[in-house]
């Protein structure tokens, strides 16, 4: 009995979806959630995560400081996401849980959708300034604008990889059970609530 | 209650913020590196980068280009092949020609395939073809040599008997070219003449 007490001061739900968060946050700092490769053997690869922006070119790493910057504020917001998640899931009950939930099961949330949107923006950016059809998964051959060829009299095609990851799937599903924590927390104070034992045992 | 708001506010603005305004202070001078840095641009330039990740900025490298990205003289990429021997078997009508490739880049790179079709220059009458047998590496920043073998038909024979009877040689040019290199595929649109083959 005392520990289905103890059960019913945590959320079980927000306790995964925060730990879930933190596990998000270290795959994805190693395990990319895109991954973009040209060539093979390879010339030149981009690792993406909203934690993480990898380019290698032609062996050398190229760091885009706002990128960096945006995987920074990304890893950040996650990070205080996940453990606000888990503070949340130990007190659900106290005035400002609500709060806490509320800041909480968003991040991981916003960073599937900022990451979705960042994907496209992307594979649009190199269309429109460099001409490449940049497949978001699958492989392809990508044509090289004759305007970068100088009129040298070839026509280049290359050969390029690219394929969602599965940490971008465990994000989803992450994502999911944070939304899922939200929309259990009304029945869970309306249960805790309506349950006299709970409030005698306090009593006593 | 308050407390609360106000905490999670600025946690919210802090991690946000935070790293952007960093980003922006460190490239106040010249904003235009936060999205764009000197590595892109060296590698747009042509100066490509050496093995250990190094990048420069000198713009008299030997390795600058003209921020092409494939074949031509002295481009960025390589260098146009140029042609060191041939030799001809004329009863087996095999023939094997080696070229030399350099590797501008520093970076090994492997050639996967090389395909053309020899032609008569004179009336770009096809006389066999030519290709690689296997993958040839090419080590970062040397020229390599690469050897391709190839047939001619018994109506090239007859051709060149026909219109060239008594010549010493055949100037010949290479059409349809097209080499894979690293999976990137590169098409010589105009044909690219390998000088005489010697006949005799």
């Amino acid at each position: 009995m005392p520990d289905k007490l103890i059960l019913n001061k945590i959320n079980i739900i927000a306790l995964i979806a925060g730990i879930s968060t933190l596990v998000l946050i270290a795959i994805s700092v190693f395990v990319p959630w895109w991954q973009f490769t040209v060539g093979k053997p390879i010339l030149a690869q981009v690792n993406f995560s909203p934690v993480n922006f990898n380019l290698a070119f032609l062996g050398s790493q190229v760091t885009i400081p706002l990128i960096w910057a945006t995987n920074l504020a990304c890893f950040l917001t996650l990070l205080s996401g996940g453990i606000i998640m888990l503070i949340y899931s130990l007190k659900p009950n106290k005035s400002y849980s609500k709060k806490l939930l509320g800041f909480g099961y968003k991040q991981p949330l916003f960073a599937v959708i900022l990451f979705v949107i960042e994907l496209i923006a992307l594979t649009i950016v190199a269309n429109s300034l460099a001409g490449f059809n940049v497949p978001l998964q699958g492989a392809g051959a990508l044509q090289i604008p004759q305007s970068m060829t100088q009129g040298s009299g070839v026509n280049v095609s290359v050969n390029v990889l690219a394929a969602l990851e599965w940490p971008f799937y465990f994000a989803v599903v992450v994502a999911g059970l944070c939304v899922t924590a939200r929309l259990y927390q009304p029945k869970k104070l309306t249960a805790v609530a309506s349950t006299p034992t709970v409030a005698a045992m306090k009593i006593n | 209650m308050q407390a609360i708001s106000v905490v999670l506010v600025l946690i919210s603005i802090g991690t946000i913020v935070g790293p952007m305004a960093g980003a922006v202070i460190m490239y106040r001078d010249n904003l235009s590196q936060l999205v764009v840095p000197p590595q892109i641009n060296n590698l747009i330039n042509g100066n490509s980068n050496s093995k250990n990740g190094n990048s420069n900025n000198n713009s008299d490298n030997s390795n600058v280009g003209s921020g092409n990205f494939g074949v031509g003289q002295n481009g960025g990429g390589f260098t146009t092949p140029t042609l060191v021997s041939a030799q001809i078997n004329i009863e087996a009508k095999t023939f094997t020609a080696t070229v030399n490739v350099t590797n501008n880049f520093n970076y090994d790179l492997t050639i996967n395939s090389f395909n053309a079709t020899a032609e008569s220059s004179q009336d770009h009458y096809q006389l066999g073809t030519i290709s690689m047998d296997s993958p040839v590496t090419l080590p970062a920043d040397q020229s390599s040599l690469v050897t391709a073998s190839g047939t001619w038909t018994q109506q090239a024979v007859d051709y060149v008997q026909n219109n060239f009877a008594g010549a010493k040689s055949l100037n010949v040019d290479l059409a349809n070219v097209a080499i894979d290199v690293n999976g990137i595929t590169i098409q010589q649109t105009e044909p690219i003449n390998v000088g005489d083959i010697p006949l005799t």
